[in-house]
């Protein structure tokens, strides 16, 4: 299947293309596979965020609600099915101090792909939510420390879920959230509990 | 109080609950003048002072205006309710350019806009506070044909636990609060609640058997404000009469 790429990081992007590459994708257009984020700074509070930090976040929003409609257009159009991937910050799931605006925008996207897969799943397009956790090279190396894993998620690793999400055999799974964060949701407290002190 | 003006409207009923509880009110729509008026009235007929500031939350500048002559004219801002707010029913294929603009502005940046100003006021006199959203049950359960909607609500739930635990050490509370379907005026619109027979099937869609009356939330306001809700932040309160239970 062909698949596009729209909103995410360039380091997210790289790894969601390799991993659909590697399981025999190829960049399209047209889009059976649509792969939709945002991609906000984090690092300020919500009562400090500037003006400009705002426009950026509703730009960014609007950019991925609008690619989502597209694809589903084209979808529905062309009547081949297809997927569509909302790559969403793992704040959204949990926020934390100081990551600007990235639950909100995550909440956002997240229950616009949970009425996509309602909406758009008689004709046979599945949506599902991915829940990004650090990623190596964006998160910072502390971070670590909260994910029960022992380490970031890499891009690569995001991509090879979208690739299982968009094999046939995962035709059943529609408005799902999936959290791609070696457990980072589960609790964002450094060391997995929520009673130890951050360093 | 935002959104306050319209009768049959939760903002209404959110700004006569808190003033039965003693809070002087300032009411804001952007519009609804003789509304806004008759409302000021009866507040103040409670013994509190009252006082109509027509803005539009879209509009940063006004909304900032709005809190320092709230302040200037009622006193410090102890307690902002954001719940100005739109809806529009259309299919996502459907959602236009115009309608979804128009529903984040106001939903999604209006409650920005409202909150941030408070807040911001709120840490400069360093008492603490309270802030109450109104976001909705599809924060939890959303519905088809209200995607942006939807999503709006659910960015509010975003915003509002990030700001609580950003302000919780300076003392001030952020939570939201859910209605289901309430008797107020943004639901004459809604495509399931057209006809008598629409009505009926609705309700049975509500374990209470009923909807709700705008005071209802005004009492769920009312506690989240209360000394009893000091140590509430960050919590979504449903007043639904069990609407989503089981069916999200």
């Amino acid at each position: 299947m062909r698949f596009s790429l729209e909103g995410l990081s360039d380091a997210l992007a790289e790894g969601v293309a390799d991993g659909l590459a590697a399981a025999g994708h190829e960049p399209g257009p047209p889009a059976d596979v649509a792969v939709v984020g945002v991609d906000l700074p984090v690092g300020t509070d919500v009562a400090d965020v500037t003006g400009e930090g705002w426009e950026q976040t509703i730009a960014s929003i609007r950019g991925a609600f609008f690619a989502i409609r597209r694809a589903a257009a084209s979808m529905t159009e062309r009547e081949v099915g297809g997927r569509i991937l909302v790559l969403v910050p793992a704040h959204a799931i949990r926020p934390s101090r100081g990551c600007g605006t990235a639950a909100i925008a995550g909440s956002f996207l997240t229950t616009v792909g949970q009425v996509a897969a309602v909406e758009l799943g008689p004709k046979g397009i599945r949506v599902n939510v991915i829940a990004v956790g650090p990623l190596e090279g964006e998160a910072p190396e502390r971070v670590t420390e909260a994910v029960p894993t022992g380490r970031l998620v890499q891009p690569r690793e995001v991509g090879d879920v979208c690739a299982l999400l968009a094999a046939a055999e995962a035709d059943v799974v529609n408005g799902a959230i999936l959290a791609v964060d070696g457990g980072y949701v589960v609790t964002k407290a450094l060391g997995g509990s929520p009673f130890t002190r951050p360093a | 109080m935002t959104g306050a003006a319209r009768e049959r409207g939760i903002g209404r009923g959110i700004a006569e609950c808190l003033a039965e509880e003693g809070c002087d009110v300032a009411v804001n729509d952007v519009a609804a003048e003789d509304e806004a008026a008759e409302l000021v009235d009866a507040l103040r007929e409670l013994g509190r002072r009252a006082l109509f500031v027509q803005a539009d939350v879209t509009d940063r500048k006004a909304v900032d205006a709005m809190v320092d002559r709230v302040q200037a004219d009622l006193g410090p801002l102890d307690i902002v309710c954001s719940n100005a707010g739109i809806a529009d029913w259309r299919p996502l294929l459907d959602v236009t350019e115009e309608s979804f603009d128009r529903l984040v502005s106001v939903n999604l940046g209006g409650a920005f806009n409202v909150c941030q100003s408070a807040a911001r006021a709120m840490l400069a006199r360093g008492a603490g506070g309270r802030i109450v959203v109104t976001s909705s049950v599809h924060v939890q359960m959303p519905f088809a044909e209200m995607s942006v909607y939807g999503a709006t609500k659910a960015g509010l739930k975003g915003m509002v636990e990030t700001m609580a635990i950003e302000l919780a050490p300076r003392g001030i509370t952020v939570n939201h609060i859910g209605p289901g379907w309430v008797r107020s005026y943004i639901n004459d619109a809604s495509p399931a609640l057209q006809t008598e027979e629409d009505v009926r099937t609705t309700l049975t869609l509500i374990p209470a058997g009923r909807p709700a009356d705008p005071h209802e939330m005004g009492r769920a306001a009312v506690y989240l404000c209360s000394e009893d809700g000091e140590y509430v932040t960050g919590e979504f309160l449903r007043i639904d009469g069990g609407f989503v239970v089981g069916k999200y």
